[in-house]
């Protein structure tokens, strides 16, 4: 894997100490304190490494401090080399730039990590409110729903396809639901909202004929179950020879409810 | 309190007491590289267990550090002297620089400090003694060292025109005296 990192080191600003003497050359003046901007960059910057300084000659180019010099090693200059750098720092005023730049990588992942729990904040605000509207619906409550291309009354296909569709309820008779099926239908996943846009919402677009769909595969499961018709229910009362009341035993699932984070299941006018 | 300039001859050499420091705690790192190889492969395998990573780790530390101990060990027996200054010129003792002899005043341009890479022990910068001259090319038939040749070279290319580097802290001299002397003599040479 490519890694690359260095330490750079831009000078900022710099000041000539007009009192200062040369230890190797004796001349007055030439002492020049530079400041620079360090920071840690791998490609682009990761954080910044403080401000430090450097002081040397500019006559005979001897170097008293380095750019690279420890923290610890800094009380060995003569006063006013040590004042001189104090001045230096204060006075600069970093620009916004300057001041940010340093920290590019830290920055934008600090945006990247409220990005993120923004993010999750509104999908779970967003589930919840599904959640309760799933568990009280209301007639005229639009649900997305996954459906398999086999249960399409104009499935052109026998071989068994994702659609996307909608199911309108047209009445509530205590656990089940009377649904209609949006005539038209997409394929794919339906991960995004604009994937289940181009189904129209107009009453003509939907079927006449009611499905019988239970609340509770809907609620519990997040699944349609199309409840049998009698004549079935009553073969399997029949057949059982444990009786059983549980509404998904008398039916079938025809579809999921589309369990993507962030996408709102149920339209409620 | 400002530095005074070195008296005429001044002969230089290596700073024994800091070379023979190094030894010594190089040495130790190097016993302790073999105490942990000597644990960790649970006393040379006679016991029921052994560490795998330190089974590897221990002998490539051991031989760096052992490496590292004899050259500080041969830097701190070292009795010769390295540079000496006299009222002619600065003349260089290295066995590669034999052939040089003394490179004169008029023809040294002054010497600067530059800080290299780092060491494989951290990211320390050292400290190199450059001595530079006005026409590096001319010494380099005389210089026996092709490694040295091949730096000298390299190093005119990017505008260094240095003969002879050595790392600061290992003379046993005030740099900023040794930096002052030599300036004040390329002074005195181009003035004359």
């Amino acid at each position: 894997m490519f890694y690359f990192y260095s330490i750079v080191t831009k000078p900022l600003t710099s000041v000539v100490l007009q009192n200062e003497i040369c230890p190797v050359c004796s001349k007055k003046g030439t002492i020049e304190v530079v400041l620079y901007m360090k920071f840690a960059t791998a490609l682009i910057p990761m954080f910044g490494l403080g401000r430090p300084t450097s002081v040397h000659c500019t006559e005979c180019g001897h170097e008293i401090k380095s750019v690279n010099t420890p923290l610890f090693a800094q009380n060995n200059y003569s006063p006013g080399i040590i004042n001189g750098i104090k001045t230096i720092k204060a006075n600069h005023k970093r620009t916004l730039w300057q001041l940010l730049y340093p920290w590019s990588i830290l920055i934008l992942l600090g945006l990247l990590c409220i990005f993120g729990l923004l993010t999750q904040y509104s999908v779970s605000r967003t589930n919840s409110q599904t959640s309760e509207m799933l568990a009280n619906p209301k007639i005229g409550d639009v649900y997305k729903v996954n459906i398999d291309s086999m249960y399409l009354l104009n499935a052109n296909t026998m071989g068994s396809k994702r659609s996307q569709t909608l199911f309108k309820i047209i009445d509530i008779k205590s656990d089940t639901l009377l649904m209609v099926r949006n005539k038209q239908k997409t394929e794919g996943i339906g991960v995004k909202e604009s994937d289940w846009n181009s189904l129209s919402r107009e009453d003509n677009t939907f079927e006449t004929a009611p499905h019988k769909i239970s609340l509770k595969g809907i609620t519990e499961r997040k699944e349609v179950f199309e409840f049998f018709n009698q004549k079935k229910i009553d073969s399997i009362n029949k057949t059982d020879r444990v009786k059983s009341i549980d509404p998904l035993h008398f039916s079938k699932s025809i579809g999921q409810i589309p369990n993507y984070n962030g996408i709102e299941i149920v339209e409620r006018k | 309190m400002e530095t005074k300039s070195l008296q005429f001859p001044n002969k230089i050499y290596i700073n024994k007491e800091k070379a023979r420091k190094e030894s010594i705690l190089f040495g130790v790192l190097t016993l302790c590289c073999l105490f942990g190889f000597w644990y960790g492969t649970g006393k040379f395998f006679t016991e029921d267990f052994y560490y795998p990573k330190l089974v590897i780790f221990m002998p490539i530390c051991f031989v760096i550090l052992l490496i590292e101990t004899i050259k500080k060990h041969k830097t701190a027996s070292n009795n010769d002297v390295i540079l000496s200054l006299t009222e002619k010129g600065i003349q260089f003792f290295n066995k590669d620089y034999t052939g040089v002899s003394i490179v004169p005043w008029s023809e040294i341009t002054g010497s600067t400090e530059i800080e290299t890479g780092s060491s494989y022990f951290g990211s320390a910068k050292v400290k190199m003694l450059c001595v530079n001259v006005k026409t590096p090319s001319i010494y380099l038939d005389k210089i026996g060292n092709n490694s040295k040749k091949k730096l000298i070279k390299f190093n005119t290319k990017n505008n260094i025109k240095s003969i002879f580097t050595i790392e600061s802290a290992t003379l046993a001299v005030d740099m900023i005296a040794l930096k002052k002397t030599i300036y004040q003599m390329v002074e005195k040479s181009v003035s004359n």
